[in-house]
């Protein structure tokens, strides 16, 4: 089923959770709703699901508006983030639910029912647990149950609202390789919410970046990775160093800085803003030659080890502006130590105007 | 940003997926109003009503004669008494089964809690049948002069019977909730046993010992059946103020009988408010129970 | 004794276990256990069928009939409108709610001496809405006999039973509708369930238990009520004479043997009732048992 979301609004008394938000789910497509929380990615797939009304704008399911239809009629199949699985209920009778609900004339029998929970449960891999409660499972178990239950009513779509979010780390990542196996042999068109990046570039066809309320990027994992549309996608992406720059004439000064910090950017002059990784921040010890540096020169401040690299955090002598970076630690011979002064060079990096590229919002989940 | 938003209506059809329609939600509604005023609000209405229908002075006048007024100091007597005694009782229970874990520890409960499913009249005959003529211990509290059924005694038992339950009831799942770690941790700063149940035990638990003593009283200045029974009925002597509302009722004494019922309708209500204010206020440190509201 | 309220071997950190057990099992066992064992002492004296010939005396019968009859009553009632009642104020906001849900507690805090003398003047013929029903009345008519007489019969009592019973049942359904998984409903909506479906697979089968709870307690109650019954009840015998009404008059006969063989029957009634109140919320602490 192809969703059309045209200049959708939301607010929850006076707090906007959706401000105009246009998109196009086609038939088939496997999409991720990507965001912080409070983004309104999960408002929006209860609008679209029918669990919430929009209070402007038009949600069309292969062409027809649904504003009238209530969430029963709609046809989709919807997984919570905690399952909500009827715990009263035997493992087969909340995946038959959705056949039991059907209108009388329209609703099979009892054998049929069993039979077809059966078939789902088989195709979840939970074949033989039919007979257990809720209560007796995992949580990978229960969240493959939810999803078997919804698939029960034939859906036009599958709505997934953070599928993996209640789960450990290992559990998460093989439903996520199953879930995207289990999307390729149905083929339902699939919205699903998260705020785990890894989990949205590996899983869905295309990515929707989503904050307060609106979009900020849609496209392939390849495009929203390689050339996110702003910088809040760039920052939202991984760890970001964001400094305020100026441009002129392709060069790229930081201010208080007499040196570029970079050369040739294809950018018009005026002020910019500009991301780079920590892993792109290049470092060089300086040498006490006296001789001028190549470059800004930055103090260590701190030193802290990760797995497989060093974590610096770096001061700017001329401007005060902090820095950090990662370097390989697998060798312990000179590794930096805090008040080592280093040379510092800018590899790979972004610039966005200032008023897009500010930095991202930290939020508390 | 809009200054300010009017949430629109949901577009015609649309159901909100976990609410009634306005329809039943209206129906629901009114009956359980018509019920609630029916039950609940027209009796205390009629009693204030009836107690002040020949004006204040009647009212005054049947609530100051002095069988009404024994009946109010006795009452007040028996609270006095009964509310303390189970005060001490139920913290020293609550801290028993809070804080330790020991075998028998469920009858231990059970057994605290036994009060509320007997009837008050059995627990009134449970006196009777110890101390009273039939008793066991009538011919020792005989040759001894003392007196316990059909006097003031018997029903200070018989009123701190029905009240066991109130304050260790509050008190247990609080203190089992908050643990003991803030006991051992003056302890270890070298407080004593006693100094920490007072200065540590005690105020954590303030708000809902407050709300059981309120409960307590309540229970203790209302009690009827058990008190009758070991009451004797003696005027102006065994008859607290619920056992004289029967006695004018039966002497068609309406407006007396009102009277003295509309002090207790009083209490009731301040009783109410205080406990609405203390779940109001301090629902956190009320077991929890009710704490979500 | 000792041994069975002797604590385990574990070293303890907090002193007073020794004394505050000791004081409570005194306490308890001067005013609870000593008492209650007198009745069952006096009781063995009449022999079991000196209990029973005492017990199935017909006006006993009758009045543990009587007794039996409006609990049950009053507590049906109790459980469908303390359910609405509950479901009304944790679902529904409307102005008054906050005071509604304090004045549930009402009967919880009223005196039964008080309750029962309203009572019996709203609903005496001459009392409203007593007359409503009273002979000669429209409502009235409808019933054989021209008139329900509500104060003085069997209806009053119910009503009584009603007010004194109804926090058990609101009180017990009340957090568990708080509990709700609202996200259950929303899903049983996804899979194309109506309301009046989500109601009665979702929504009911989780507050059943809670209800036959509040249904119980209220019912053990009933059962149990003095004060409230005596004012409205009329108190004839083989008609309205409820069965503690009964023992207190065997008491001022006195009949003392007649009252502890109708005691023992009550109170072998009521830890009945207890156990299995007990043996539901244990049994739906395991059915219902939180992952």
């Amino acid at each position: 089923m192809r969703i059309e979301v045209e200049d959708l609004h939301k607010s929850f008394s006076d707090y906007p959770a959706l401000r105009g938000v246009n998109l196009c789910v086609e038939d088939g497509e496997l999409l991720a709703l990507l965001g912080p929380s409070g983004s309104g990615k999960t408002t929006l797939l209860r609008v679209i699901a029918g669990l919430d009304y929009p209070e402007r704008g038009r949600i069309l399911f292969n062409g027809r508006d649904v504003a009238g239809v209530p969430v029963q009629k709609r046809g989709v199949g919807f997984v919570f983030q905690h399952y909500a699985l009827f715990r009263h209920m035997r493992v087969w009778k909340n995946v038959a639910f959705g056949l039991e609900a059907r209108p009388l004339f329209q609703r099979p029998s009892r054998a049929e029912r069993h039979a077809r929970a059966m078939e789902l449960l088989d195709l979840v891999q939970l074949g033989g647990l039919g007979n257990r409660f809720p209560g007796q499972l995992s949580g990978g178990q229960r969240q493959r149950v939810a999803l078997a239950r919804a698939l029960a009513i034939d859906p036009a779509a599958l709505f997934l609202d953070e599928p993996f979010g209640a789960l450990d780390a290992k559990v998460r990542r093989e439903l996520r390789r199953w879930l995207r196996d289990l999307h390729d042999r149905t083929g339902h068109t699939t919205l699903f919410v998260t705020h785990d990046q890894e989990e949205a570039l590996e899983l869905a066809d295309r990515v929707v970046v989503m904050r307060d309320g609106q979009i900020e990027q849609i496209g392939t994992p390849e495009e929203i990775f390689l050339r996110p549309a702003t910088g809040f996608v760039y920052g939202f992406l991984g760890e970001t160093n964001a400094l305020d720059v100026q441009v002129s004439g392709g060069r790229v000064f930081h201010d208080g800085l007499e040196a570029p910090l970079l050369e040739g950017a294809a950018r018009p002059d005026g002020p910019a803003r500009l991301f780079v990784r920590p892993a792109e921040v290049l470092l060089e010890p300086v040498r006490e030659t006296g001789a001028p540096a190549s470059g800004p020169v930055a103090r260590v401040t701190q030193v802290r080890r990760r797995l497989e690299s060093l974590h610096l955090d770096l001061v700017l002598e001329a401007t005060g502006a902090s820095l950090e970076a990662t370097i390989g630690g697998a060798d312990p011979a000179g590794q930096p130590t805090p008040g080592d002064r280093m040379t510092v060079r800018i590899g790979e990096c972004r610039l966005y105007d200032p008023e897009t590229g500010s930095p991202p919002r930290v939020e508390k989940k | 940003m809009m200054a300010h938003r009017v949430s629109r209506p949901p577009p015609r059809g649309w159901r909100p997926p976990t609410s009634e329609g306005a329809l039943t939600r209206r129906v629901l509604i009114g009956m359980t109003l018509f019920f609630l005023a029916g039950l609940l609000l027209l009796p205390l209405f009629v009693v204030f009503s009836e107690a002040f229908s020949r004006g204040f002075d009647v009212f005054r006048a049947s609530v100051t004669e002095p069988e009404a007024l024994a009946a109010i100091r006795l009452t007040l007597l028996v609270a006095a008494i009964a509310v303390p005694v189970n005060v001490v009782f139920g913290l020293a229970a609550a801290w028993a089964a809070a804080k330790f874990e020991f075998r028998g520890k469920s009858l231990f409960l059970t057994l605290i809690d036994l009060p509320f499913s007997v009837s008050p009249v059995i627990a009134g005959l449970m006196y009777v049948l110890l101390y009273g003529a039939p008793g066991l211990l009538w011919p020792t509290l005989q040759a001894h002069d003392i007196q316990i059924i059909w006097a003031v005694p018997g029903i200070v038992l018989a009123t701190m019977f029905v009240t066991v339950p109130f304050v260790a009831r509050e008190l247990i799942p609080l203190m089992q909730e908050q643990g003991t770690a803030d006991e051992e941790a003056a302890l270890s700063l070298g407080a004593s046993g006693w100094k920490t149940f007072w200065s540590v035990t005690v105020p954590n638990v303030r708000w809902a010992l407050v709300y059981g003593v309120l409960l307590c009283n309540a229970r203790a200045m209302g009690e009827f059946g058990a008190v009758a029974v070991v009451s004797g009925r003696i005027r102006e002597e065994t008859m607290t103020m619920p056992l004289i509302i029967e006695a004018l009722y039966n002497e068609f004494n309406g407006v007396a009988a009102f009277g003295v019922a509309s002090l207790l309708a009083l209490l009731a209500l301040v009783t109410l408010a205080l406990r609405t204010l203390l779940e109001w206020r301090y629902g956190a440190d009320l077991a929890g129970r009710r704490a979500t509201r | 004794m000792a041994h069975l309220f002797s604590a385990g071997k574990r070293f303890r950190v907090l002193p007073g276990f020794g004394l505050t057990l000791g004081l409570s099992l005194s306490y308890l066992g001067f005013l609870v256990l000593v008492p209650l064992a007198a009745v069952f002492l006096k009781a063995s004296g009449l022999g079991l069928s000196g209990i029973w010939d005492l017990a199935t005396a017909p006006r006993t019968l009758a009045a543990l009939k009587v007794s039996f009859g409006t609990s049950l009553c009053a507590a049906f009632v109790n459980t469908v409108a303390g359910t609405t009642t509950a479901w009304v104020l944790v679902r529904y906001p409307f102005p008054g709610r906050r005071f509604l849900d304090a004045m549930v507690d009402l009967p919880f805090a009223l005196p039964t001496a008080v309750a029962g003398l309203a009572l019996a003047t709203l609903y005496a013929p001459s009392g409203f809405p007593g007359s409503l029903f009273a002979s000669g009345s429209t409502l009235g008519s409808l019933f054989p006999g021209g008139e329900l007489k509500i104060a003085y019969a069997w209806p009053g009592i119910v009503v009584a039973l009603v007010f004194i019973g109804l926090p058990f049942v609101v009180r017990t359904v009340q957090p568990v509708l708080e509990d709700l998984d609202r996200e259950q409903e929303e899903a049983a909506a996804t899979l194309g369930a109506g309301r009046l479906r989500v109601f009665t697979r979702v929504i009911l089968p989780v507050l059943l238990p809670a209800m036959l709870t509040g249904f119980a307690l209220a019912f053990a109650r009933a059962l149990g009520e003095y004060g409230s019954v005596i004012f409205i009840a009329g108190n004839r015998p083989f008609q309205t004479e409820i069965a503690p009404l009964l023992i207190v008059t065997h008491l001022e006969q006195p009949d003392y043997p007649a009252a502890t063989a109708l005691a023992v029957v009550m109170l072998v009634m009521a830890f009945a009732m207890m156990l299995a109140i007990n043996l539901l919320q244990a049994w739906t602490r395991k059915r219902l048992g939180h992952p």
